[in-house]
């Protein structure tokens, strides 16, 4: 397998013998089959009648049918559901991605008080059990009268977001060479112009990575969407999802298509941020 | 074109003294560079008149104006880069004029310059490129054609030809001493390279750990180096240090020891008061020579290594337990293990102070007279 | 040795000696602090005050307003369901920690070698933890299923036993099945981590281990596994506490049953809160769970000495 790939400069990839790749090829497919294998069973429930699915088992559907995601097109999920979490997920990547790209710049460009403070306060975020907030954030949210509603939601989610998307921000930004940045500022322009025109184009990459995380996060938040968005007008996908498949009148069919339209935002997104992920994630627990 | 003025300079990065009380001015036209090993604070110095950097005390001050407290834009000064700088999305055309784009000159004029300074640098096909595309000297060409496009009153270079190989870096700066030249501009030069010092200064202020060693021009500065640090970092090979030389007087007769030879001076040493006798030796290696037969010689040594460079070879010797280097014409021929003999001319050598390292003038009567 | 400036020189008697303060300083300070106060102020508002409030909350009855002292805290630790919830989040991190690295480090060396796809593969194996956890759970549910799970199917036809396991409804099976579910996420993402770990190796140093006769197990041994375990000691704490804090896989699957099997401190919360209506008994559970994680956390850092870069 591998020795008939070119092997570019970086890999120089010693040809090694048949049988190590025919190994390597088979590890590949069993770990592929691991992980894989219940996205493709979740499809391939959702394609099925549901006389196809109650006549037993079969790995390789023998039904093909669209009704199932018909009846997801056309019900609440998609007019509510989808809807409230597309309009929380948009509000909390703004919000998100705002907030660490100034927060990032700071941190990078400047040394001020408090900077370690703050550094230490975003790890926290994930070192703090955020189960223990649930508590406070309904009390509080309720006595507020911000229970469903969606700003709320939008605020929680960015925090979660938050450390992340500086870390993937913060790593991606310290590879962009700052020289242009300077050279703008020499020639003329201000700090913050000099960062608009010389760094912003070649930190896209790092910002959409960030961005693309927050929507992801947003989207597939389970707790406090569900505890902060008890009515059913303002439910979310998540939220929905779980009603439909703890319900006992359960069509799995059905279940199954939501579960693929819920799904497939993210992995839209998710290309983008992929190779940067692990990197942020580095990068946080080396901080 | 200004003169420039730094003040009292101060630089503190945590407990590291990035740059000590720094002095110094810069004239109208000049070509300064300021040379030093790495940590030196040449970069910091440099990017502090840039505005890129803070002062923790001092002033700078460019044409009379104090700058410091002005952000960078406001300081009428051009910079080019280590490694370019170059904005990577627009086109070199864009870089060339981004400085007039900013300066809101008429898009005619911008247009008109940018033409001038690319056919000045020869980048006319290039113009619409990106940078990428570029080889790293045509890059730096385009940051030089970028500073060159805005007429600036001074111009900084950071180490500009330190990425490019070593063929093209010496093309390049003679590039940037006739560009200098024909601008009669100020130009403010940071380098490590003794050898671009050496060639492109006007002036050369020397650094090490922050602190300022000496400021001259080149040939002065190779003459008479005002410490031992100067001395060592000016000149290619070092000079031969001899430590623990003693001064010594025999009646009239004046000469400097070291433990193997001796050099006799007709001149007066003018050595301060806490010193004593011990004094550092130190004789460039091109002024160590083979000594003629007939000849009284200095000092008799055992070739160890011969590096032949062409015109000249490098020459490993020792003499007793003490090593040390001469440069001597290419067309010699010694073998290592070769007994030589060997002359030093008492006016080419430097006597240093021992413990601070300062040069200890020494002067013949006349001189002290005149 | 210094050659000095004479101030006439270059121009300084020419201007009066202030020529305003250098702002440069004191600017960048307050705009690097300027800049990073909205998230400061937003982590404040949804994180430490709400915790703050919790933990006066607990002091509190929630209903009348009263000071109950430690009342509230009596009432969990009494509670029959707080010690075996302990138990099960240890037993929950623990095996979790442990599948999880054991799994991650192989998967890890793995896409560490070189073959077509490996790129590709690796991107492909993040998908499970990037799908939202609802989705995780109505799969699995759907593929634990005891009538027409695919799981009870290949277990049936295969022969491995006669009658269908009800993975999530058997207090045997509940919680490794749960366990298991958590693993198949975050196994990619720890693999990955080591991963990009195993890149940051500088090569040379296997090709002077190499030179040096050094085989494949000495390179892991003084190699690769000392800078693994350079960088897991931090990114361990990371995951003891995000592996302790789960909540909504578990609640998802099996909402804490059954006969409490799975029902960890989280879900305990969770339960006295909004099952039970005590927001008194749930903000001093939470206190309860923040100081265990919070001596943990202590211990930890003293027992490794954390290289911070």
């Amino acid at each position: 397998m591998a020795s008939s790939t070119p092997a570019p400069a970086r890999s120089a990839a010693p040809v090694r013998n048949l049988g190590g790749a025919i190994l390597r090829g088979l590890t590949l497919i069993v770990l592929l089959l691991i992980f894989m294998f219940p996205f493709y069973w979740m499809v391939a429930t959702s394609v099925q009648t549901a006389e196809g699915l109650f006549s037993g088992v079969k790995i390789v559907p023998d039904t093909f049918t669209l009704a199932n995601y018909q009846s997801v097109l056309q019900s609440d999920f998609v007019r509510i559901n989808v809807r409230n979490s597309l309009l929380i997920a948009t509000g909390t990547t703004l919000l998100t991605t705002l907030l660490a790209l100034a927060a990032s710049l700071g941190y990078l460009r400047y040394r001020y008080r408090g900077r370690r403070f703050f550094s230490r306060l975003v790890v926290l975020v994930y070192l703090f059990p955020t189960v223990l907030v649930l508590v406070p954030l309904y009390f509080v949210a309720s006595r507020l009268g911000l229970l469903n509603n969606p700003f709320g939601l939008m605020a929680v989610h960015s925090v979660l977001a938050l450390p992340l998307c500086l870390w993937i921000l913060q790593s991606y930004l310290e590879g962009v060479p700052r020289e242009p940045e300077e050279a703008a500022m020499v020639f003329g322009a201000s700090r913050a112009r000099a960062f608009r025109i010389a760094t912003l184009p070649l930190a896209a990459p790092g910002i959409l990575a960030a961005a693309a995380f927050a929507f992801i996060l947003s989207w597939g938040e389970f707790m406090f969407a569900f505890i902060m968005g008890p009515d059913p007008a303002r439910k979310t996908v998540p939220v929905a999802l779980k009603d439909l498949f703890s319900s006992y009148a359960m069509d799995w069919g059905v279940v199954t298509a939501a579960g693929v339209a819920a799904t497939i935002p993210v992995l839209l997104l998710f290309w983008l941020m992929a190779k940067y992920l692990a990197a942020g994630l580095a990068k946080g627990a080396f901080d | 074109m200004a003169d420039v003025g730094l003040l009292g300079v101060n630089k503190w990065y945590g407990d590291f003294h990035a740059v000590n009380d720094l002095n110094l001015a810069i004239n109208d036209r000049e070509f300064m560079v300021i040379l030093g090993p790495s940590g030196s604070g040449k970069t910091t110095a440099l990017r502090m008149i840039a505005g890129l950097e803070t002062l923790d005390s001092g002033e700078i001050r460019i044409g009379g104006r104090r700058v410091d407290p002005l952000p960078p834009k406001d300081r009428d000064i051009a910079m080019v880069f280590q490694n370019y700088a170059l904005f990577a999305h627009m086109t070199v055309a864009e870089n060339i004029g981004f400085g007039l784009r900013m300066a809101k000159s008429p898009e005619a004029e911008v247009k008109r310059r940018v033409l001038e300074v690319a056919e000045l640098l020869g980048l006319e096909q290039w113009l619409s490129a990106r940078p990428r595309h570029l080889s790293g000297g045509m890059q730096q060409r385009v940051a030089l054609g970028r500073a060159i496009a805005r007429n600036a009153s001074l111009y900084l270079m950071d180490e500009p030809l330190s990425n490019l190989d070593a063929l093209l870096r010496v093309k390049t700066r003679t590039e940037i001493i006739k560009l200098a030249r024909s601008l009669q501009t100020t130009v403010m030069y940071v380098t490590h390279d003794q050898i671009e010092a050496m060639t492109m200064a006007h002036r050369i202020a020397i650094m090490k750990d922050g602190v300022l060693q000496q400021v001259g021009a080149p040939l002065d500065v190779y003459r008479t180096p005002h410490n031992r640090f100067v001395a060592g970092f000016i000149g290619m090979p070092q000079m031969n240090f001899f430590e623990g030389s003693r001064l010594h007087r025999d009646g009239d007769q004046l000469s400097v020891d070291t433990s193997v030879f001796s050099i006799p001076l007709d001149r007066r040493v003018v050595a301060p008061l806490d010193m004593g006798d011990e004094v550092v030796l130190g004789v460039r290696p091109e002024h160590i020579r083979l000594a003629n037969p007939g000849m009284t010689p200095t000092a008799e040594a055992v070739v160890d290594v011969v590096e032949p460079l062409g015109a000249q070879t490098l020459v490993y010797l020792s003499a007793g337990r003490m090593p040390l280097s001469m440069l001597i014409d290419g067309h010699i021929e010694l073998v290592p293990g070769q007994v030589v003999q060997l002359t030093i001319n008492q006016d080419s050598i430097h006597l240093f102070h021992p413990g601070t390292g300062s040069a200890v003038p020494t002067r013949t009567l006349e001189e002290a007279v005149r | 040795m210094v050659s000095t400036t004479d101030a006439s020189e270059i121009g300084l008697d020419r201007l009066p000696p202030e020529a305003g303060p250098v702002v440069g300083k004191d600017r960048g300070a307050s705009t690097g602090f300027l800049l990073s106060l909205p998230a400061t102020l937003l982590i404040l508002v949804v994180i430490v005050f709400p915790f703050a409030y919790v933990a006066g909350m607990s002091l509190y009855n929630e209903a009348t307003g009263e000071f109950v002292g430690t009342a509230n805290f009596r009432r969990v630790l009494s509670s029959t369901d707080f010690l075996p919830s302990v138990r099960v989040s240890l037993v929950w991190t623990i095996s979790n920690l442990v599948i999880q690295t054991v799994c991650g480090l192989a998967l890890g060396l793995f896409l560490n070698q070189r073959f077509r796809g490996r790129d590709a593969a690796r991107t492909l194996f993040l998908v499970p933890f990037v799908v939202p956890t609802a989705v995780v759970a109505l799969m699995f549910s759907w593929m634990v299923n005891s009538t027409f799970g695919v799981f009870n199917h290949l277990i049936l036809t295969s022969g491995l036993s006669d009658t269908p396991i009800n993975f999530l409804g058997d207090p045997r099976f509940a919680l490794p099945t749960v366990v298991l579910i958590n693993c198949w996420r975050w196994i990619p993402l720890v693999a990955l981590i080591i991963f990009s770990i195993l890149q940051g190796i500088p090569r040379s140093e296997y090709e002077a281990a190499r030179v040096e006769g050094a085989g494949h197990w000495a390179t892991f041994r003084f190699i690769t596994f000392p800078y693994l375990g350079r960088s897991m000691t931090a990114i361990g704490l990371l995951g003891t506490l995000l592996t302790f804090n789960i909540f909504d896989l578990i609640w998802l699957l099996t909402a804490g049953g059954p006969v409490n099997r799975t029902k960890s401190l989280p879900v305990l919360i969770y339960e006295f809160a909004f099952g039970l209506q005590n927001l008194g008994a749930a903000a001093a559970a939470s206190v309860l769970m923040f100081l265990m994680l919070l001596v943990f956390t202590l211990l930890y850092f003293q027992r490794r000495d954390f290289k911070v870069e």
